[in-house]
């Protein structure tokens, strides 16, 4: 212990002797390592499973049911309201949900002022809570059968932040919000929830968003006229949401849960001959091609991994190895210039043994510090990232266990670099040292 | 107590084989107070750096305190040298910011000893080279002489069995080089084993026993003579 505190000693003695070499040393492994770093934790949340208890048994479904020859997409990832309705009457699925997106403006509660507040909405009908496993604080959703229920008595569930923001966090079951002149009657509030990516709307560049504030019925949502925040594509003409429901406008999308491959096999069953029902009613024209996708196809469908992320991510790794080419220079020039006392220390009696185990000591605290510059500089970084890539803001939370992970890569990093200096300087013989 | 026989020490260029030292052999009983003298290039410092194990040989045998030095670990030769030897140098060889304190403390700092034991040795050996009281001061707050007291005093720290001096008073006037040599004799008389290496024949020729080197072999290998300093003081 006590040799311990003595390489301590001599490390931040060899740190102090040379402030510049130190100081560059620690501000090119910190900045090298930071950018990897940051990248990295952009990759990890991009390619993590958003739901990995059950991504296998969640599909995305995509029909075929455009009017004519030219649809836009075969099949069509956005649904008419009725072929939505449709899945929702099976009974093969566990679970089964239809929504769109929307955004509206949010009245303060009385008490407070009149500031309107922005929020994103997620309308839906069918199990949408319960297939995504959307965790409550206080209250709950609303079950299939309760849509109706929830329909006329305006009821919506909001999100924690929401909540934060105009009830200070405290419990808001029963209380109002007044939303476009009306109100709505909160049931429920979620915990904290971000689910990243956010599978079930990976679309139109939205996989990053974060989720929604207000969860609303589909049918109070359509009566209402809140408009689709998310594409749209119609071959009839529509003025209002209300059109929608009977008009050929697609703009839902539909996820369900199946549990295993008979369920889904019965269930692909059910969508070829619902989609051959319209066929045989002239309805469409197009081939039965109906496209059922787990969690991790559709997210690859839709890139979900952003290619210029995957790109900047070898650049970085290259500057990384600039970086430390650069350190590594920096410290050989270092020991270099320590060379006579090298020598006369190891004439003294320290064996390589001991300088190696002091300079391990060094690393390390390069390492330390490189690390803390590496949390500046990813602060920094992060801030960049989202002020001038808000699609991709969302996706960065520097969790504990992800800052872990930037301080073993700079440790790492501090390390290796010292391996070559430190080689070079003890293999040369004791007498050419301190000559 | 150190005895080489037919050491060899070449260094080898693409089309040149150099001998350092050749066909060498010595052997220095304990207590003897030897000086090697010889021209400049002859191998004086390189039969130093071998008998200090700062160099390797690449013929012959070498036993210092009834060891052969041959195929041992870094770490054993570095505790060899960190125990049976002490060694000074010419230019002092002290670290520029270490107090006096630490500079000779560092290599007691390897071996297991406690606090208190490094201080005793630190302070006794101080005072034996007539700077106790000094050891917070940092090396360039003394005179040449002085430093190369405190230089004697971190090999005399370390309980050495052999003392390996390389021109010690080479950067020293002549009163300081007095001083200095007075405390080498002083360690010999107390049973210290001195090896020096010396340009100076006066000094040279007030030890007991001197060696000349020339082109690496030993011309004149002295006698071991315990009167000879009583003689000529």
């Amino acid at each position: 212990m006590s040799l311990l505190f003595y390489y301590l000693k001599l490390s931040l003695r060899s740190l102090k002797q040379t402030p510049l070499v130190s100081f560059l040393t620690i501000f090119i492994i910190g900045l090298g390592s930071s950018l990897v770093s940051v990248n990295l934790a952009l990759l990890e949340t991009m390619y993590s499973d958003p739901i990995p208890e059950k991504s296998e048994n969640l599909f995305h479904i995509s029909l075929n049911t455009w009017q004519d020859l030219t649809p836009h997409q075969e099949p069509f990832y956005i649904l008419r309201y009725k072929d939505a309705m449709k899945i929702l009457e099976s009974d093969i699925p566990k679970y089964a949900t239809i929504f769109y997106r929307s955004h509206v403006y949010v009245q303060a509660p009385k008490s407070q002022s009149d500031a309107m507040h922005s929020a994103d909405v997620r309308a839906f009908s069918g199990d949408f809570f319960n297939l995504t496993q959307a965790p409550f604080q206080w209250g709950s959703g609303w079950e299939l059968d309760d849509n109706q229920q929830a329909l006329s008595h305006h009821e919506i569930v909001i999100s924690h932040r929401l909540n934060q923001l105009l009830f200070d966090g405290e419990n808001s079951l029963g209380k109002t919000l007044t939303i476009q002149n009306k109100s709505y009657s909160i049931v429920g509030v979620l915990k904290k929830w971000n689910i990243k990516p956010r599978f079930y709307h990976v679309t139109e560049g939205q996989t990053y968003f974060s989720t929604e504030d207000i969860f609303i019925p589909l049918e109070t949502a359509i009566d209402n006229n809140w408009i689709v925040y998310a594409r749209m594509s119609a071959s009839d003409h529509w003025t209002n949401m209300d059109d929608t429901r009977s008009r050929n406008v697609f703009y839902l999308q539909s996820w369900v849960q199946l549990n295993n491959p008979q369920q889904r096999q019965d269930f692909q069953l059910f969508l070829d001959n619902y989609s051959q029902s319209l066929k045989d009613s002239n309805e469409h024209p197009l081939a039965i091609n109906n496209e059922l996708n787990d969690v991790k196809t559709w997210m690859q469908i839709n890139n979900v991994v952003d290619k210029n992320i995957e790109a900047f991510s070898v650049v970085t790794l290259l500057f990384l190895i600039v970086c430390l080419f650069n350190a590594s220079s920096l410290l050989l020039a270092k020991h270099s210039k320590a060379q006579f006392e090298t020598g006369l220390r190891r004439a003294l009696g320290v064996s390589r043994r001991q300088l190696y185990a002091e300079n391990m000591i060094e690393s390390v605290m390069i390492g330390f510090f490189s690390g803390l510059i590496a949390l500046c500089f990813s602060v920094i970084f992060l801030y960049l990232i989202e002020n001038f890539l808000p699609n991709i803001a969302n996706i960065i939370e520097y969790e504990l266990f992800k800052l872990g992970i930037a301080f073993f890569i700079t440790l790492s990093c501090s390390l290796l670099i010292a391996i070559y200096p430190v080689y070079s300087t003890y293999r040369q013989s004791i007498a050419l040292q301190i000559k | 107590m150190l005895k080489m026989m037919n050491i060899a020490r070449t260094y080898q260029t693409k089309t040149l084989k150099t001998y350092a030292l050749k066909d060498f052999s010595l052997d220095v009983e304990s207590g003897e107070f030897v000086a090697v003298t010889g021209p400049s290039g002859s191998g004086k410092s390189t039969f130093l750096n071998i008998a200090g194990l700062l160099d390797n040989f690449n013929e012959g045998e070498y036993w210092l305190d009834e060891e052969k030095m041959q195929g041992l670990s870094d770490d054993t030769l570095s505790s060899i040298r960190n125990q049976k030897l002490g060694f000074i140098f010419q230019s002092y060889n002290l670290i520029p910011d270490f107090t006096l304190f630490e500079n000779i403390e560092m290599p007691l700092r390897y071996r297991k000893m406690t606090r208190k034991e490094r201080t005793i040795r630190i302070e006794s050996s101080l005072d034996k080279v007539g700077l106790l009281g000094r050891s917070n001061y940092l090396p360039a707050e003394l005179s040449g002489g002085q430093q190369q007291r405190v230089a004697i005093a971190r090999a005399l720290a370390g309980t050495p069995k052999v003392l390996l001096a390389d021109e010690p008073t080479g950067n020293l006037d002549s009163l300081m080089s007095r001083q200095i040599m007075e405390i080498l004799h002083q360690l010999n008389d107390d049973g210290m084993t001195i090896i020096m290496v010396t340009h100076n024949p006066e000094q040279a020729r007030e030890v007991k026993r001197q060696i000349q080197i020339v082109d690496g072999k030993i011309m004149d290998y002295g006698v071991y003579s315990p009167l000879k300093k009583q003689a000529t003081v």
